[in-house]
């Protein structure tokens, strides 16, 4: 079998966030990391008491939980005040992420979750011991995601 | 201005819109036309086939004599 020449390393990726999911903010200068859980669905099993193996059915897609690192930063282009504004709207409010893997040019694909709820923030932790630069992390857990290449 | 179908699930990030595939559409910049084209994302639009003048169209019920086939 040919080994594949397509391989990457994603360390110039395309991170964007959106509260809307028509107008985006390109957070790629801030984000250190984005994480997003695997795709599941459910599924269900029950036994018969003839027969040894179980009779297994589907359900429904599972929920899928996007962690995004950024590093923190104060004034022009503070990224955490968008999110503190949306984890703290009574009811929630909608946060929406998309990514890029090799960086969001034309013909490199694109994953965009669904309106997804902001369920975790962490918020800025100082630590004397830790030299690097300081980072906040979020958690948004989503219904879908849609892969699509970039025209 | 080349017109292509979409082979794939598209996102034209300008208009911030996804393009089913099948889907036919134009692609304006030469530059994104060819990286399309070389990643196999698109393919050109066949033209809907215009009847030739003086051609006879045959309606599909009808056969050579002229009768329904039964």
């Amino acid at each position: 079998m040919a080994q594949t020449t397509g391989g990457f390393s994603a360390t110039d990726a395309k991170v964007e966030i959106s509260t809307n999911g028509t107008v985006w903010t390109d957070i790629s200068g801030w984000a250190n990391s984005i994480k997003p859980g695997p795709l599941t669905r459910n599924s269900g099993a029950r036994w018969t008491h003839e027969g040894d193996g179980a009779i297994l059915t589907a359900g429904k897609l599972g929920t899928i939980d996007i962690d995004v690192q950024i590093v923190y930063s104060e004034g022009t282009g503070d990224r955490l005040a968008t999110l503190l504004t949306q984890i703290q709207t009574v009811g929630g409010a909608s946060v929406y992420v998309r990514w890029s893997p090799k960086g969001g040019s034309t013909g490199e694909w694109q994953f965009t979750s669904s309106a997804g709820i902001l369920k975790k923030l962490d918020l800025p932790a100082p630590d004397t011991e830790d030299a690097k630069p300081c980072a906040v992390s979020f958690t948004v857990e989503v219904a879908t995601i849609t892969k699509a290449a970039i025209t | 201005m080349p017109k292509y179908e979409a082979l794939f699930l598209l996102y034209d990030r300008a208009g911030e819109k996804y393009i089913q595939p099948g889907d036919v559409f134009e692609v304006t910049d030469p530059v994104k036309e060819k990286i399309l084209l070389e990643k196999g994302l698109i393919k050109p639009a066949k033209e809907a086939q215009k009847p030739q003048a003086g051609e006879v169209i045959k309606a599909a019920s009808v056969d050579e004599s002229g009768t329904k086939p039964k």
